[in-house]
């Protein structure tokens, strides 16, 4: 390794001047570094992902079958769905982008990974965490705050597990050879500062140590909000400015919009929650300001629209048409923008009335979660994982069926949940119509959600088969880190 | 591969059953112009800004419609924040003051209190058009009770809100014996309120009642665990809420 460091020393002083050229020595140690840490979060990922979306099957099954599956404590609704909805974001979104955050955290520096084994410690407190926190969510032990359910020794564990992977970011920032802090790392540093800053308050004030009710509604609300806005939208964000550029050579289109994007989507983030609570015991000024900035958040979303726009004009056809890699990021962008447009409209009060407390809200949700994030996730993930294992993707097809079923899936899913929250949310509002006849009009819609799971899972194990095929070459090839 | 050199993301794609002849995946392969985003490390390079994107200024439309969004902003927080006061839960009660947050709140509408308060606790039996239930409960509509007529006066009206009714009673000739329950629970101010709401809706027209003047019934009432009846109140004589009685009243 240190042969390899002096070898490449000579172009030091190059790095240091920009235009920046990094060995590409250099990269592939960098890569060697990251492979273990990074696979050992992807894999974590992935894990949370088949496991939560398999609960989210029997949680959809559960909700038009309500005997499915009766009688059996740990299998109820109310404990499966907090279990599914944790492991998805705690287990899926959020090592997910760690891995992300360090593997181009670490291309963006051009800087080797110092304190390796604090990260490999920090992820594998953060999975234990994980793993008995979710065990313990099926045995009964929640808090019951929504996306905060966990037990307050899982939410510690996991919040010091963040704080050293942080750190850890913060030490390979300085070292970094490059004089230039590229876009996304804008992202991905606001993203890894904001989380543990939101995730800490949050439950410093609803789990750990109470806070008087009246106050715990607008808390939760600003912790959703964030943790939508600045890490399930923002790190789309940084993967598709990193993606685009690098695949297909078209340069930013705007540095402006870029900067007036962030800035603004920084700005309105933190309040967007606020207008979940319309109409809700709070002051008026919280939920307005909350009305206001979620429509305001229209301006981040039309700088970036603009900007990848027209750098999807300028990428040559055959590119996009051979790269999965930015098919992916496209339909996360497509779905980031219908997120946008849904979210405005739950946030005009009107329209609120007859929304909230439906299957809209949820649907809301998985749309940026599986839409926005997932899309884009899984984008970076069919381009950094070959260069970290240094093996291919054995199936095209494989990616193909992948791609299709989880658009379906998502655009299916959706389309439920928002057209049947509509129908529930109108037939709630009139005072003839009956509980059980409204619950009978949602009934096709909830079907169809569970048609969409099943078809998630089912393109998730076209990607499955892709993961186990290239294990299959590493045992092949003798490469140490197994995925 | 090789014959696209340019595309490096399409590399590590193998077809179907395609035995895979290139299992390296050398990364010094990939074209170093493109590599660790430094295409754009031309752009940290003032003197050659006219040839990159650094300064591309935004679009005028974007400006201008962010400018309106703003504005639009301004004019709805204005409306419906309440002046950014922690006490003021629904904005629509509260006309907003155009002052900071020490100017006090403008006095909230006595309709509009009554119409809250009516819908919550009287709309259960005098209904939604205040025309009762034929021979169960009596109407509220052109009612001698509640626009003070004949022998009826304004102090009838709140003495029968405070302490309730039971027995026969007649309405617009009608009889009826029924029971109405006491609200002396409620406030001055929900009281005038309401039968404020009641005297001018439905095409009621009977001038406002003030706080003031439920205030100086409910003084001048001994307090009572019976509700009256209709002889009772017949015996009291007429009183009626004038300006000079009872101040002017608060309602916009």
């Amino acid at each position: 390794m240190n042969d390899e460091m002096t070898s490449s020393s000579l172009t030091f002083s190059q790095i240091l001047s920009a235009p920046v050229q990094f060995p590409s020595l250099l990269r592939s140690q960098i890569d060697h570094e990251l492979v273990g840490p990074v696979l050992l979060f992807v894999r974590t990922s992935f894990l949370s992902f088949l496991v939560g979306s398999l609960l989210l099957l029997l949680c959809s099954l559960k909700l038009v079958l309500p005997s499915f599956l009766d009688g059996v404590n740990f299998l109820s609704y109310g404990r499966l769905f907090p279990v599914a909805i944790d492991l998805l974001l705690y287990g899926w979104a959020i090592p997910g982008g760690l891995a992300l955050i360090f593997w181009l955290t670490g291309h963006l520096s051009g800087a080797t990974l110092p304190y390796k084994r604090v990260l490999i410690a920090a992820t594998h407190l953060w999975n234990s965490a994980l793993f008995f926190g979710s065990l313990a969510l099926l045995i009964g032990y929640s808090t019951s705050v929504p996306l905060l359910e966990y037990p307050t020794w899982t939410s510690f564990l996991l919040f010091v597990a963040f704080l050293l992977m942080g750190l850890w970011v913060i030490f390979i920032l300085k070292e970094r050879r490059s004089s230039l802090f590229y876009v996304s790392q804008w992202y991905l540093l606001t993203a890894l500062a904001v989380f543990p800053w939101i995730y800490g308050t949050a439950n410093m004030l609803l789990t750990w140590e109470k806070i008087q009710g009246s106050a715990q509604g607008p808390i939760q609300a600003w912790y959703t909000g964030s943790l939508i806005q600045l890490w399930l939208i923002a790190l789309p964000l940084a993967i598709t400015y990193y993606m685009i550029p690098k695949i297909s050579g078209v340069k930013i289109y705007s540095y402006y919009l870029v900067l007036v994007g962030f800035i603004s989507l920084l700005f309105f983030a933190g309040w967007s929650g606020l207008s979940a609570l319309l109409g809700g015991p709070i002051p008026a000024w919280m939920s307005s300001v909350g009305v206001v900035s979620n429509i305001l958040l229209f301006l981040p979303m039309m700088a970036v629209v603009l900007n990848i726009y027209h750098m999807f004009q300028e990428i040559d056809k055959t590119t996009l048409h051979q790269s999965p890699t930015l098919r992916f990021v496209a339909a996360g962008m497509i779905f980031y923008v219908l997120g946008s447009a849904l979210s405005i409209l739950h946030a005009i009060p009107f329209a609120n009335a007859i929304l909230n407390f439906t299957d809209y809200t949820r649907g809301l949700f998985f749309l940026v979660l599986l839409g926005s994030f997932g899309m884009t996730f899984l984008g970076a993930c069919y381009y950094f994982i070959p260069r970290l294992t240094e093996l291919h993707w054995s199936s095209s097809s494989s990616i193909q069926y992948h791609f299709w079923l989880t658009i379906i899936g998502i655009v299916l899913l959706i389309s439920a949940m928002t057209l049947g929250g509509l129908i529930e949310g109108v037939a709630w509002n009139d005072p003839a119509i009956s509980i059980t006849n409204i619950i009978s009009y949602a009934a096709p819609f909830r079907w169809l959600a569970v048609l969409a799971w099943g078809l998630l899972l089912l393109g998730f194990f076209f990607f499955v088969r892709l993961l186990l095929l290239m294990r299959w070459q590493m045992i092949e090839k003798r490469v140490p880190n197994s995925l | 591969m090789e014959q696209n050199p340019n595309n490096h993301d399409s590399a590590p794609f193998q077809r179907d059953h395609e035995p895979s002849s290139d299992h390296s995946y050398p990364p010094d392969q990939l074209d170093p112009s493109r590599d660790l985003l430094e295409l754009e490390a031309g752009n940290n390079d003032v003197q050659s800004h006219e040839k990159n994107n650094l300064l591309r200024p935004l679009p005028l439309w974007l400006v201008t419609l962010s400018m309106i969004l703003f504005f639009w902003a301004g004019l709805y927080l204005a409306y419906y924040s309440g002046g950014f006061r922690s006490n003021v839960y629904n904005a629509d009660l509260v006309a907003w003051s155009g002052g900071g947050a020490s100017a006090a709140a403008a006095p909230p509408d006595l309709r509009t209190i009554g119409k809250k308060v009516y819908t919550q606790i009287c709309i259960i039996c005098h209904q939604e058009t205040g025309l009762g239930v034929p021979g169960q409960y009596p109407p509220l509509v052109g009612s001698e009770w509640v626009l003070s007529q004949g022998w009826h006066g304004d102090n009838h009206l709140v003495k029968n809100v405070l302490y309730g009714m039971q027995g026969p009673v007649t309405v617009k000739g009608m009889p009826y014996n029924n029971a109405m329950a006491p609200w002396n629970q409620l406030t001055d101010e929900q009281i005038a309120g309401v039968l404020t709401y009641i005297r001018s809706e439905w095409g009621n027209s009977a001038p406002a009642l003030t706080p003031e003047f439920v205030a100086k019934i409910r003084a001048s009432t001994p307090v009572r665990s019976e509700a009256w009846t209709m002889p009772e109140l017949q015996a009291i004589p007429r009183e009626v809420c004038t300006p000079a009685a009872g101040g002017a009243p608060a309602a916009k």
